[in-house]
C-alpha cells in the first residue's frame, strides 16, 4: 500500500514540474538572470576593479565558466518545452496493437490479465514488429533482478525478456528459468556492459531492444510510450527519466533531486536539438541503427554517452521523453555515489578531450553545442576548487580578486543580480532548493578533478573493480579523503580568519564565505559519518547472523 | 586494506594541518611587517640667499643641476652693496660671499647637493636677505612614511628595525629610524615614522624629494600569542568592582 503511494506522488511531482517550467513567468525569471549574469560579467571585466592578478583571473575563468554553462544551460531549458509528441507519433500509438478501427485496445489493456496483455502482437507502420528487452547484470542481488525481469517480462506488448548475466551466477539462472525470461550468459567478459549487450545483439533478432539496469523496475506502458517514436524511420533511440524513488538518506536525496533537474530540465531541451543522448538504461533503441554504428561503443567504459555520439555523427535522431517509464535506485552510500559520478565524469572528459564536439564536423551546428554543454559540465569541479581557494588566499595572503576600494553594498548587489535570479528559477521551477544538492554538487569536486585526469592520461580507476566485500564494512571515508582534508582546511581557515578579524579589527567578507563553506562540507563530512556508523552497524548485524546461523548448523 | 586507509587519511590531515600551519606562520609574519599608507622621498635642504638686494645678471644653474662647495650658482648687481662700499660701511674681505671683478656678487654653492628650486630668474630683482634657490644636500635622503597602526600595535614598535623602502625603479634600501611622531586626520591617528638612509646608498638621481615610495617597517613578531595571553588574563583577572 505505502508502496503505491510513493509511485502516485512521483509521477504527480514530475507532472507538476513541467507545468511550471511551462510557465511564461519562468522565462521572465530566465531571461532576469541571464542579465544579471552579463551585468555581474561586465562588472568584473572593468579593470578599475580588477584586485590582484592571481585570484583575479580565477575568479574571472571560473565565473565565466559557470555563467556561460549556466546561460547554455537556460537556453536549453527554454527551448526545450514543446511537445516532442506529434500527430503521426499518436497514430501510431493508435495502431501499435494492430490496425483497427475505432478506439485502440489500449484502452482496455489493464483490464486483461497480464498474461494475455504482454504476448499482444506490436505493429508499426502495420507491420509486425519484435522487441527484446535486455537486463545486463552484473552480481546483483537475485531478489533485486528477479523484480526488475518480472516487470519488465510484464509490459505490454509481445516481446521478449533476456537477463544478460556478467555475473556468472547460477542462482540468477534458475530464478530467470522460474520466472520465464530468457537467459544469456557470455564465454568470455570483455567491454563491461557495452559488451554484454552487444553479445547480446548477436544472439537476438528483435528489432527494436530496451535497456533496463538491474534495478529498475519498468511500467507496463514502456512500449506502448516509446516504441511510437520510432515510426519515423530515422529515429534510433527513445530516452525515458533515470528515475529514482529511494529519497532516503543524504546521498540518495541530494544525487537524486540533481539528476531529477538535470532531467526534467535539460534533457527535455535537448531534443529541440537532436542531441538527447543515452543514458545507459530505461532507453530504447532501434537495433538497425547499432547495427550500423557495429554495435555499442565498447572502447570506454562510458558507452552510453559515447554511443549516443555515433549515432548522431552518422544522421539518426533521437528523443527524450519526460514520462517515468521505471523506477530505479539511486546509489545509497557515498562509495556508489562516487564511483557512479567518476564514471559519468570519465566519460564527459573523455568526449571532451579525445573528440572535442565544437570540432566534430559530422554534428550539426546545435549538436555541437548541446555535446559541448554536456561534456563540458564536469569542469565545474574546476570552477568549485577555485572558488573554494579564493577567501584563504585572502585570508592568508591578503590578495583579493576584486579591488579594495569598492563599497561591499555594491559588490552584494552586483552579485545578487546573478545568484538571487537562479535561486529564484530553482524555487518557482521546482518549489524549493534542496540543501543537499548545493552540498553534494560542492563536495563533488574532487571527483570531477580526479575523473579530468583519469581521462587525460588514459587511467582506468582501480578501486572501480573492488567490491570490498571481504569483512563487509568499506568506511565512506576511503572514498571522501580530498573531502575530509577541504573540511579541515576551511575550518583551520575559518578560525584563522576570525582571529584575524579580532586582531586587525578590520572585517572581510572572505571569512564569512569561508565559514559558509566550512558549513556546507561539514553537514557533508556529518552525513558521511552517519553513514559510517550505520554501515558499521549492517556489518555487525551480518556477521552476527553469520555466526548465529554457523551455530545453527553445528 | 582498512588500517591503510586509515593511515593514509591520518597522513593527509597532518600533511592539511602543517599546510594551515605554515600558512598561519606566513600571515603572522607578513602581519607584523606593516605597510605604509603613504611614504616620500626627503632630503635635508639649504636656502640660498643673499643679505643685499639686486638683479641677478647671470645664473649659472638650474633645477635639477649637481653642484660642487664652490661653484658658482648666480651673479647679482647689487647698487645697495655698491653703496656700502663706497661709503666704507662695509669691508669687502668680511662678506659672507666673493666679489666677481666687476663689482658684482657671486653666490656659491656652500656644500655639495641637487638644485631644487629656483625662485628668481636673469634680469629679476631680489629685495634683501630673500631666498633665491633651494639646495638638496647630497647623501642627505630621509623617507617620511605613513602607517595606520592599531592600538595592540603600539606595543610593538622597536625602533632600532630599520624601514625597508621600495624605490620607483624596485631597488630596495634600509632606512634607520629616528622620528616617531602622530598626526590626527579625522577619525584615524597615522604614525609618522621618518628614518634616513645609509651615507654610501645609492639612489638614483631622478629620485629626488617628493617621490613616492612604499616602505614597510617590521614590527616585534611575538603578537599572536600575546594578544591570546592578553585574552585569557583578562578572562580570569578580577574586576575593579569585585576587587
Amino acid at each position: 500500500m505505502g508502496q503505491k503511494k510513493t509511485l502516485l506522488d512521483t509521477s504527480s511531482e514530475v507532472n507538476l514540474l513541467e507545468q511550471r517550467l511551462t510557465s511564461p513567468t519562468v522565462s521572465l525569471i530566465l531571461a532576469g538572470s541571464i542579465l544579471g549574469a552579463g551585468i555581474y560579467m561586465f562588472f568584473l571585466l572593468q579593470p578599475s576593479y580588477r584586485g590582484d592578478i592571481l585570484p583575479y583571473l580565477m575568479v574571472i575563468v571560473a565565473e565565466a565558466f559557470l555563467i556561460s554553462q549556466g546561460i547554455l544551460s537556460f537556453w536549453t531549458i527554454l527551448s526545450g518545452r514543446s511537445n516532442p509528441r506529434h500527430f503521426e507519433y499518436h497514430n501510431a500509438q493508435n495502431m501499435l496493437f494492430g490496425p483497427r478501427s475505432g478506439k485502440s485496445i489500449a484502452t482496455y489493456l489493464h483490464e486483461h490479465p497480464i498474461e494475455d496483455t504482454r504476448s499482444v502482437q506490436l505493429y508499426l507502420h502495420g507491420k509486425k514488429a519484435t522487441v527484446d528487452v535486455f537486463i545486463p547484470v552484473y552480481g546483483e542481488p537475485v531478489e533485486e533482478i528477479r523484480e526488475t525481469a518480472i516487470a519488465a517480462r510484464d509490459m505490454y506488448g509481445l516481446h521478449q525478456t533476456y537477463i544478460l548475466d556478467d555475473g556468472e551466477s547460477d542462482a540468477v539462472e534458475a530464478m530467470a528459468k522460474s520466472v520465464g525470461v530468457g537467459y544469456l550468459r557470455r564465454p568470455r567478459h570483455d567491454h563491461a556492459k557495452a559488451g554484454n549487450i552487444n553479445y547480446a545483439l548477436q544472439h537476438t533478432s528483435g528489432q527494436f531492444f530496451i535497456i533496463l539496469d538491474a534495478d529498475f523496475v519498468a511500467k507496463r506502458e514502456f512500449i506502448y510510450e516509446a516504441m511510437p517514436f520510432f515510426e519515423d524511420s530515422q529515429m534510433a533511440m527513445v530516452q525515458t527519466p533515470q528515475y529514482y524513488n529511494n529519497a532516503m538518506n543524504f546521498v540518495s536525496t541530494a544525487a537524486g533531486y540533481m539528476q531529477h533537474v538535470f532531467y526534467s530540465m535539460l534533457m527535455a531541451g535537448k531534443n529541440r536539438f537532436n542531441a538527447a543522448f543515452c543514458v545507459g538504461t530505461c532507453v530504447m533503441f532501434r537495433r538497425e541503427a547499432i547495427e550500423e554504428i557495429h554495435g555499442m561503443y565498447d572502447k570506454s567504459k562510458s558507452e552510453d554517452i559515447w554511443t549516443s555520439l555515433k549515432l548522431h555523427e552518422n544522421g539518426w535522431k533521437t528523443i527524450y521523453i519526460n514520462r517515468v517509464m521505471a523506477e530505479g535506485k539511486t546509489p545509497e552510500t557515498l562509495k556508489a555515489y562516487s564511483k557512479q559520478q567518476l564514471r559519468w565524469a570519465t566519460g564527459s572528459f573523455e568526449i571532451f578531450l579525445k573528440k572535442n564536439p565544437l570540432f566534430n564536423k559530422k554534428l550539426t551546428a546545435d549538436q555541437r553545442l548541446q555535446y559541448l554543454l554536456t561534456t563540458s559540465f564536469y569542469f565545474t569541479g574546476f570552477a568549485t576548487f577555485a572558488l573554494l581557494l579564493l577567501p584563504a588566499l585572502q585570508i592568508y595572503l591578503n590578495i583579493s580578486p576584486i579591488s579594495l576600494t569598492i563599497p561591499l553594498w555594491q559588490w552584494s548587489l552586483l552579485y545578487s543580480g546573478f545568484f538571487i535570479m537562479q535561486m529564484m528559477l530553482s524555487f518557482y521551477a521546482m518549489g524549493g532548493l534542496k540543501i543537499e544538492t548545493i552540498m553534494i554538487a560542492a563536495a563533488s569536486y574532487p571527483i570531477y578533478i580526479k575523473a579530468f585526469f583519469n581521462a587525460l592520461f588514459g587511467r582506468d580507476e582501480a578501486w572501480s573493480a573492488t567490491n570490498a566485500r571481504d569483512n563487509g564494512y568499506d568506511s565512506p571515508f576511503n572514498y571522501i579523503r580530498i573531502q575530509t582534508y577541504t573540511f579541515l582546511f576551511l575550518l583551520l581557515t575559518s578560525i584563522v580568519g576570525i582571529w584575524k578579524i579580532y586582531y586587525t579589527s578590520e572585517f572581510s567578507i572572505a571569512v564569512v564565505w569561508n565559514v559558509l563553506m566550512t558549513i556546507i562540507f561539514w553537514y557533508f563530512i556529518r552525513a558521511a559519518r552517519r553513514e559510517s556508523r550505520e554501515l558499521k552497524r549492517e556489518a555487525r548485524q551480518e556477521r552476527q547472523t553469520k555466526k548465529h546461523i554457523k551455530v545453527e548448523g553445528a | 586494506m582498512r588500517f591503510f586507509g586509515r593511515i593514509r587519511l591520518l597522513i593527509g590531515i597532518m600533511a592539511v594541518i602543517a599546510g594551515v600551519t605554515a600558512l598561519f606562520l606566513y600571515l603572522n609574519y607578513s602581519m607584523s611587517n606593516i605597510v605604509s599608507q603613504s611614504a616620500v622621498l626627503e632630503s635635508d635642504t639649504y636656502a640660498v640667499s643673499a643679505e643685499y638686494g639686486g638683479v641677478i645678471e647671470k645664473q649659472y644653474v638650474q633645477i635639477g643641476d649637481a653642484v660642487k662647495k664652490g661653484d658658482p650658482l648666480f651673479e647679482l648687481k647689487s647698487s645697495s652693496l655698491a653703496d656700502a662700499l663706497q661709503a666704507k660701511q662695509v669691508d669687502a674681505a668680511g662678506l659672507l660671499f666673493t666679489l666677481t671683478p666687476t663689482g658684482n656678487i657671486l653666490i656659491t654653492a656652500n656644500n655639495n647637493g641637487t638644485v631644487r628650486q629656483v625662485n628668481f630668474l636673469t634680469g629679476a630683482f631680489v629685495p634683501a636677505s630673500s631666498q633665491i634657490a633651494q639646495i638638496d644636500v647630497a647623501h642627505s635622503q630621509y623617507v617620511t612614511t605613513r602607517y595606520l597602526l592599531r592600538a595592540p600595535d603600539y606595543a610593538r614598535i622597536n625602533r632600532s628595525h630599520p624601514v625597508v623602502v621600495t624605490l620607483p625603479d624596485n631597488t630596495r634600501l634600509e632606512a634607520k629610524v629616528f622620528d616617531i611622531s602622530l598626526q590626527k586626520d579625522g577619525e584615524k591617528v597615522y604614525t609618522i615614522v621618518k628614518a634616513r638612509f645609509d651615507d654610501k646608498a645609492t639612489i638614483n638621481g631622478t629620485f629626488n624629494s617628493g617621490t613616492p615610495v612604499s616602505a614597510t617597517w617590521q614590527l616585534e613578531k611575538s603578537g599572536w600569542y600575546k594578544t591570546i595571553v592578553n585574552l585569557l588574563k583578562r578572562l580570569v583577572e578580577p574586576t575593579s568592582e569585585s576587587r
